[in-house]
């Protein structure tokens, strides 16, 4: 055989085949991949969509953190699953972005972008700055990943193509594999890329448009850098108070400053194109409610966001289901006086008990009631009417719902309220600036003095403000009718007089750390993640068997099942690895259970975090 | 480039022409003649081959005429056929020779057609193929012709699929799947130009099928199956799964004007029989209604789809049909039949050949226009075929080849995993209750004035489907151009050469018209109007040199050598698709112009370059020691473009060359050993052989790091650059050819003078180093990584019977059958990876996975989910013998519905129980299938019949799943009342009624259930069987809320595995041939009249509910899965076949 081998291929080789390999390279090169680019354009692909590139991470914020912080509640009624049972067997699993988006997206990328790209461009003394914003976000989106893992790979995390480790080791978050904090790593590191872009030469390229952040305005990097070293701070403010204390004080020394108006805070704003297809994400509008913790406070105090965060439920027009005023006009005629005869309901806004064993009660067994009439001709009918509100869906989705070309999830809205998909950009909050106000009222009020310029009360009402006059600029973007359409019945904008009116209430002429958390936690509406942490630092907003707000501040409803109080779960668990690194992996687990408030195992998620006392 | 790609090209010209520089004066003759039997009549069929040579032959068509080229003007040839004696033939130098065969001789003389299109005899061939007849082909009317090769050849497993109508793929494979991870159907090589089906997964949707529709049957020559790595050895990486080898047919040499022939084919289809099978006594109702499935407290009839509502007793009642009168609520057993349709299919072929002593031609057009089962789904195809033959001069000959066709389908139908409303068998089964009027609802679903459709009515999916089934249209037309051009020349008696090229453009161009529901099909800004294309192309030029009858003597013993020396270059052309469609809606509805769009149009326009070259060289060597032993050697060398590194990666290894040799031996032992009389051949065969293939274009590049990069709107609708890395993957720098080896061995038996032919072939073939991308540690910066590795082995046994009882002169008798048993089994994958999904589950169901070192291909659980998770079966460690052991075990769910309410009792899963690991529950793969069939002739009347059918093998079943928890199914009844064994119960209203389910199962530990006395209060009934928690006095189950609440989304997976067996009457076809005398009168010299009747219906069918195994929406066997359903239909067709 092998003779034949060397006949055919000695003949031919010699013949023709010199040559034939570069042909065949040149073949099997894609000519659209690109051995180099501006690393820029890397930028924008490396941080596109953050947190929020797929439909599960959305629908996966609904079911999860959106519900364990109460903003909103399953149309079905409150369900047991979504809480810790101890007595059970599993747990609920919350989930957050921050790892798989870590480890294929964001941190894979930047640290190509700022390792590689930039290394091996011709101009790479110009991306510095670049390679510094890189180095920021690339550490923003570690520390999220182990403020609600604990520990993942980090120091040799991506070293596969470069240092051929295939099996990376876990690092804990308050001790990478080299004995250092981790939480102190992440602080240096902030602090190295923020010193550098002040230290800036004029020749940088700017990242302009291809920074979907702040389009390139290096100030407002800087800030942002600061801002996220008190945040990753107050964290820690019980696990490590020292290093919270030194990281504030030396922010706070900082000439440049820390996020100071809502211009400044930071928010990726989605490509245009982004989830023009609401396929999926639209059930935010049909298949949950508002809770009922949330509109109480919103409507105690006749909150100016009302309107523009909770839609009306159906005792009435305009209830985001436009089949719905067929049902009120229906409700008018045969129950002339339903507006007493149902008095719960018919304030229009109406939240939805969050509490399990409340789906025995008047509250909430489902999101419509079943009414029966007579008709003109005497023969028995029900009608059913929403009787609880739904949160504005806007925020989350493009026209709060609009599939394709169907019939549409939204075509329950009306008409006039639908905009072209091309004139709504998406938009997903990070650190935003009046939850900075309130983070700073929070250190001011413990350190019993006034910190970055301003006492606690200012801060406090500073944020409420801002918060205000945020969520109405917002409302404008997402085109949510109260806020922008003055055709809608319900065209109720939140003005300067407004909130005037709202801060000469007498329960906001004082602070406590209470009235904090709970501006905070309406606030964090749209970065419910967030309230998830500041509800595991501080406890707040507190529970209450029927979540009525008292002195300005806000509760949370008791969550119970047959009267025994369920918890909500206050970590992620770590996901296992491809098995080839589960060694790894146990060594970790074994590190974080020898932690007795992490809990006897990984899915024992209602179990802490290091820093979570 | 273009001058590099070139001079590949000219390596194979060059090859061709070198040799014509040796070129000797030759001395040969293009034979013709014609083959009877002593009666005059035609032998269609026989091989009439060159003596002295391995293989150079030829087989006379079905005027019993032949052509044979290349003829040593002193040579003989030999003519022989099944059941008839040979006869060898002094040339002396005619040009024309009629044959006489006698009846009765020793055979195996036939020849099939191998690799490379070389044909040989059947003898000397040390590996199985097999022979399908064209006209066999033909007759069944199938647009695929895949789905003609169902139950014909030993070792190819074939699934028909229907769902979605006419165009769809059925799956193929021959002898097992090879592969985890691509396509394992084998490759049609259509007169040498080479096409593979593409896989429509279970999820995708409408299925248009491949090329292929576009050939016409009534071409073809010859089909030949081929098998084994040994038969494919030639075709390269291209054979690892076998091939269908067509050639199509030319024109006659020497004949007297033209032959024309034509022949008519019409079709009907008989729809018998629902997807699946419903019930008709109960209409709509759902247990939790609050009336126990009742009407509701105004005596109204629920608005829903569930039929788990009152018995059809035929009182007035509102439906919900658009116009709110009341109808009789009674029974529609045949509702679902209007969401169908049964249409008229025909098709139409003419051919018109000739030629003289030099050359020849054949031209025909075919016509055919079918429509499918499914409303406004239609196939139409022209198709033009030409081949031609001349002689240049005494050396060279031309052959040219075109095959044209235009074809346009219309409104496939979508059954894939996500389109819901497009899902027609989902229509009647899931969607709509047993009591409706399907076909009133479709006469009035729209305003006949303003053509709005209605809103108001409960059925919404239906009326959208209506609407989009009557209104829009989704168009696909092909193009499809086959061509080749064979230059040869006989350069000696004892060598030839060839130079062969050819070419296929494919071209598809789309459109799609979207109206809106409104009145006159609007509202402004609804509608849609798109077009879309793409074309692609390939080349294939192969130069041959071949030398025949060489004769070399060995110690006094005579062997023949022949030899091919062959050159092989192929490739894909450059290749774009586009699209353009309307943006936010039509502006003026109706009208669809792309100027009508209310917002900009954004087209779309992709551009591959030609990326895919493979350069072969290849040798073969025949031996043959008095016709008794034949040996075949071959060697290939394959260049393979796909597996060089682009050449920035200055590391990767390019190991773009791979060898790969077989060897193939024939032994005729029945000559050997002077075998009694009786015993008429025997034959052993044996083979060995390997393959080695590449991998997809580009692959190489995966993970290295470069970027792609595009532009897209930034928030305010600027254009932005980004770009993105292709990291995610471990670089590999040493990706390497992936190696089949085959081993096979059989035998050939012939008894009685061929009255009794047994052929069995054992084979066992084990693909290694498979280029695959497995998982790999995401942390490392490489969630997956593209490695060489894996054993896949298949081994199986075929068998092929075939006896003729009778055979006199009038009379002829046969039977035949074909037994395929394969067994698939990863024996390793690789070093960390140790199981491989097939399939991710879909929709809460179940998951397909292969393990290593077990079968290729389980139906499983998913993984910690709770979502078709196992049933948790009772298991008393402690008594073995306890009665409970193996029940499932069940608890209470809680109680359904207000103001009544009904008890719910449910599984306990898996899940339930903390055992997250996945439970096997099915496997792919069939025991075996198996096929009979027969055939008669009693003087001019002609009949067949084909029976085939698998044993073995499951798949899991979605529509069952939708279906069984909505109370449309037969099996449903079981426990609804008396007739159906329910047990008593009171309900609501105080009435003793018999609606209660037996439930065969035993009560979880600690589980309460409510008190039928007073369902406040619960009893403990921790281990007690239904029965006797019934006796202890809980409430009852109704038989509807245990479908409503056990079945249907998310149920545990094993309920809707269906046990893929079943024996299909596939086919029967009479046929009556006109006597030539009658024939003469009016100028024909044959006319046939025959009638097909297809599917004519199961003679076992295993699946459960009445679901029909074409119902299956996947073309990969390795995934089948249902999602909708197609009716059971017949087909019975009219052929009516005129030459003149």
């Amino acid at each position: 055989m092998n003779k034949i081998k060397y006949i055919l291929i000695g003949a031919f080789t010699l013949l023709t085949l010199t040559g034939c390999l570069d042909e065949y390279k040149e073949l099997n090169t894609n000519p659209e991949l690109l051995g180099a680019t501006d690393p820029r354009n890397a930028f924008t692909g490396a941080t596109e969509n953050w947190n929020n590139s797929s439909r599960n991470h959305l629908m996966a914020k609904y079911s999860g953190v959106m519900q364990y912080m109460q903003y909103i509640v399953y149309y079905g009624g409150a369900q047991e699953g979504t809480y810790v049972n101890t007595s059970k067997s599993t747990r609920p699993s919350p989930f957050t972005p921050y790892y798989s988006d870590y480890f294929g997206q964001i941190g894979l990328k930047l640290r190509y972008l700022v390792n590689t790209v930039i290394p091996l461009n011709a101009e790479k003394d110009r991306f510095q700055n670049v390679a510094a914003i890189a180095n920021i976000l690339e550490t923003y989106e570690a520390w999220l990943m182990f403020d609600v893992n604990g520990a993942a790979p980090y120091t040799e995390a991506f070293k596969l193509a470069t240092e051929g480790i295939r099996k990376p080791k876990y690092d804990l978050y308050q001790k990478d594999i080299n004995g250092k904090a981790l939480y102190k790593v992440f602080d240096e590191k902030i602090k190295e890329n923020v010193a550098l872009l002040q230290s800036a030469q004029a020749n940088q390229y700017s990242l302009d448009k291809n920074d979907y952040f702040y389009g390139g305005d290096v100030t407002k990097w800087i800030k942002f850098g600061n801002t996220l070293r008190i945040k990753m701070a107050q964290r820690l403010e019980k696990a490590d108070k020292p290093f919270y204390t030194s990281v504030l004080n030396d922010v706070l020394s900082n000439q440049i400053g820390i996020i100071s108006n809502n211009n400044e805070s930071c928010i990726y704003n989605h490509p245009n194109e982004y989830n023009n297809n609401t396929d999926d994400m639209h059930i935010l509008t049909y298949q949950y409610c508002a809770s009922r913790a949330l509109v109480n406070f919103l409507t105690a105090y006749n909150d100016p966001r009302l309107p523009l965060l909770v839609r009306r439920n159906g005792f009435g027009t305009g209830n985001n289901n436009v089949s719905n005023d067929d049902v009120a006009a229906l409700l008018a005629k045969y129950y002339p006086n339903y507006q007493t005869q149902f008095a719960q309901w018919t304030g229009r806004y109406v939240g939805m008990s969050a509490n399990p064993d409340s789906a025995n009660s008047a509250w909430s067994t489902d999101s419509y009631f079943t009414l029966p009439y007579k008709d003109d001709k005497g023969v028995d009918k029900t009608m059913t009417v929403r009787h609880n509100s739904q949160i504005e869906s806007r925020y989350y989705v493009k026209n709060g719902g609009k599939v394709g070309t169907q019939i549409t999830a939204r075509d329950k809205e009306d008409a006039i309220y639908d905009a072209s998909q091309d004139a709504i950009s998406l938009f997903t909050p990070l650190i935003t600036y009046p939850e900075v106000c309130f983070m700073m009222a929070e250190i001011a009020l413990k350190e019993g003095s006034a910190k970055g310029g301003k006492d606690a009360l200012t801060w406090f009402r500073d944020g409420i403000r801002a918060s205000m006059e945020q969520y109405q600029a917002w409302a404008v973007k997402m085109k949510v009718p109260s806020a922008m359409n003055p055709n809608s019945d319900n065209y109720h904008p939140i003005t300067t007089a407004a909130i005037d009116t709202y801060l000469a209430l007498p329960e906001f002429q004082s602070v406590s750390l209470e009235k904090i958390v709970t501006q905070q936690w309406v606030n964090l509406f749209m970065r419910p993640e967030e309230a998830w942490a500041t509800w595991k630092r501080t406890g707040l907003p507190a529970v209450k068997a029927q979540p009525v707000p008292v002195n300005g501040v806000a509760f949370f409803e008791a969550i119970t099942v047959s009267g025994t109080n369920m918890l909500i779960p206050r970590r992620a668990a770590l996901g296992a690895p491809n098995t080839e690194n589960l060694e790894n992996y146990n060594a970790a687990l074994k590190d974080l259970i020898a932690d007795p408030n992490y809990g006897p195992a990984v899915d024992k998620t209602e179990g802490r975090i290091w820093w979570d006392k | 480039m273009k001058k590099k790609g070139l001079s590949k090209l000219r390596v194979v010209i060059s090859l061709f022409l070198s040799v014509i520089a040796f070129t000797t004066f030759a001395q040969n003759l293009t034979v013709s003649g014609t083959v009877t039997d002593p009666n005059n009549v035609p032998v269609i069929g026989a091989a009439v081959v060159v003596q002295g040579t391995s293989g150079q032959g030829t087989a006379s068509d079905y005027e019993g005429k032949f052509v044979l080229t290349n003829v040593p003007s002193l040579g003989s040839i030999r003519v022989s056929y099944v059941g008839m004696l040979p006869q060898v033939i002094q040339v002396n130098g005619r040009t024309s020779i009629n044959i006489i065969l006698q009846e009765d001789s020793k055979t195996l003389g036939e020849v099939v057609v191998t690799a490379l299109g070389v044909p040989k005899q059947a003898r000397s061939v040390g590996y199985a193929t097999s022979k399908v007849s064209p006209t066999e082909i033909e007759r069944t009317n199938a647009i695929n012709p895949v789905t003609a090769l169902q139950g014909k050849v030993a070792g190819v497993n074939i699934n028909i699929g229907g769902a979605s109508g006419v165009t769809s793929s059925s799956s193929i494979t021959i002898r097992g799947a090879k592969s985890i991870d691509k396509n394992n159907s084998p490759i049609f090589v259509v007169d040498g130009m080479i096409i593979q089906e593409p896989i429509t997964g279970a999820l995708s949707g409408t299925d248009w099928g491949s090329q292929l529709k576009n050939l016409n049957p009534a071409d073809y020559e010859s089909v030949t199956v081929l098998k084994g790595a040994a038969a494919t050895a030639l075709y390269g990486s291209r054979g690892a799964n076998g091939a269908v080898v067509i050639v199509s047919k030319g024109g006659k040499f020497g004949k007297k004007g033209l032959g024309i022939e034509a022949s008519q084919i019409l079709e009907t289809t008989d729809i018998y029989k629902s997807p699946i099978e419903f019930q008709n006594i109960y209409g709509a109702g759902s247990p939790n209604n609050g009336y126990e499935g009742g009407f509701l407290a105004d005596g109204t009839l629920q608005k829903t789809a569930n039929s788990f509502g009152p018995k059809m007793d035929g009182s007035m009642l509102n439906q919900y049909l658009p116009n709110g009168e009341k109808t009789p609520y009674s029974a529609h057993p045949d509702n679902w039949k209007s969401l169908y349709q049964s249409g008229l299919n025909s098709t139409t072929n003419v051919a018109i050949n000739g030629g003289g002593e030099k050359s020849s031609f054949r031209i025909s057009y075919s016509y055919t226009d079918n429509n499918g089962v499914f409303k406004r789904n239609e196939f139409k195809r022209h198709s033009i075929s030409f081949k031609g033959l001349t002689e240049l001069n005494k050396i060279f000959s031309l052959e040219a080849g075109v095959n044209y066709a235009f074809s346009s389908a219309q409104n496939g139908a979508n059954q894939g995993g996500w389109n819901w409303g497009g899902n027609v068998a989902m229509m009647s089964t899931y969607y709509s209750p047993r009591n409706m009027d399907i076909a009133a609802y479709e006469s009035m679903y729209r305003d006949p004035l303003t053509q709005a459709v209605e809103t108001t009515t409960p059925w919404g999916t239906l009326r959208g489907y209506l609407h989009s089934r009557d209104m829009n249209l989704n168009q696909r037309n092909e193009n499809s151009l086959l061509s080749n051009m064979t230059l040869r020349a006989n350069i000696a008696p004892f060598l030839t050469a060839s130079l062969k090229g050819n070419y296929n453009y494919y071209g598809i161009s789309t459109l799609e018209k979207q109206y809106g529901t409104g009145a006159n099909y609007g509202p402004s800004g609804t509608g849609y109007y798109g077009r879309g294309g793409s074309i692609s192309g390939s080349y294939n030029f192969l130069g041959m040199l071949q030398t025949t009858g060489n004769k070399i003597n060995i110690a006094g013993e005579t062997i023949t050598l022949d030899a091919i020396v062959a050159a092989e270059l192929y490739g894909n052309t450059e290749s774009h698709s586009w699209s353009k469609g309307t943006n936010g809606g039509l502006v003026t509805p109706g009208v669809f112009a792309f100027s009508n769009s209310k917002n900009k149009i954004e087209p779309t326009f992709n551009y591959t370059p030609r990326n895919n070259q493979t350069f072969g060289v290849s040798g073969i060597i025949n031996l043959a020691w008095r016709e008794q032993v034949y040996l075949e050697l071959t060697g290939r060398n394959d260049w393979l473009s796909t597996l060089t590194y682009p050449s920035y990666m200055v590391t990767g290894q390019n190991n773009y060359t791979v060898f790969y040799p077989s060897a193939n031996l024939s032994w005729v032992f029945s000559e050997t050993f002077k075998a009694p009389q009786w015993f008429t051949l025997g034959k052993l065969r044996a083979s060995l052989a390997r393959v080695g293939m590449g991998t997809s274009a580009y692959a190489t590049t995966n993970g290295f790091g470069v970027f792609s990069q595009s532009s897209q709107y930034d928030p305010t609708r600027n254009s932005v650059l980004i770009a993105n890395p292709n990291l995610g993957t471990a670089w590999n720098n040493d990706l390497k050819p992936e190696i089949q080896q085959s081993i096979e061995i059989g035998t050939d038996l012939r008894f009685f003078n061929e009255r009794l032919t047994l052929d069995v072939a054992y084979y066992k073939t084990n693909t290694k180093n498979q280029i695959m991308s497995i998982p790999a540690v995401t942390e490392s910066g490489a969630s997956t990584q593209l490695i060489n590795a894996g054993n896949i082995q298949n081994q199986g046994v075929e068998i092929q019977f075939e006896a003729t009882p009778i055979r006199t002169r009038d009379f002829r008798w046969t039977i035949g059958s074909n037994f395929t048993l394969n067994r698939g089994k990863i024996i390793k994958l690789h070093d960390n990876v140790k199981e491989w999904q097939l399939m991710g589950a879909y929709d809460g169901g179940p998951e397909i996975w292969a393990y290593e070192g077990g079968d290729f291909g389980v139906i499983t659980t998913p993984y910690n989910s709770s979502y078709g998770a196992a049933i948790y079966r009772f298991n008393n460690e402690e008594n073995a013998n306890d009665p409970r052991n193996g029940k499932p075990v069940i608890t209470y769910w809680g109680n359904y519905g207000s103001p009544n309410s009904v008890a719910a009792y449910g599984y306990v899963t898996n899940i339930d129980k903390g055992i997250k690991d996945r439970v096997v529950i099915g496997k792919v793969e069939p025991d075996f299938l198996l096929s009979f069939s027969t055939s008669f002739s009693y003087k001019n009347f002609d009949f067949y019949g084909l029976i085939d059918g698998r044993v073995g093998g499951q798949y899991f079943s979605n529509t069952y799943k939708y279906a069984s928890s909505t109370g449309v199914l037969k099996s449903s009844l079981y426990g609804r009342d008396k007739e159906h064994g329910g047990l008593p119960r009171t309900n609501y209203k105080g009435e003793t009624v018999y609606d209660a389910i037996p439930l065969d199962a035993v009560f979880d530990e600690g589980t309460e259930a409510p008190k039928a006395s007073n369902p406040k209060e619960t009893i403990d009934v921790s281990g007690l069987t239904y029965a006797e928690a019934l006796e202890k006095g809980i409430q009852p189950m109704m038989a509807s809320t245990y479908y409503w609440g056990n079945l249907g989304w998310g149920m545990p997976a094993e309920l809707g595995l269906q046990e893929n067996t079943w024996f299909c009457f596939r086919e029967m076809t009479i046929g009556y041939r006109l006597p030539e005398s009658a024939c003469g009168k009016f100028g024909a010299n044959y006319l046939r009249l025959g009638v097909t009747a297809r599917n004519l219906g199961y003679l076992l069918n295993k699946l459960t509910d009445g679901l029909n195994p074409a119902g299956i929406s996947s073309n990969n066997p390795l995934t089948p899965t249902d999602i909708g359903g197609v009716p059971f239909a017949r087909t019975y067709a009219v052929n009516l076949t005129i030459k003149f």
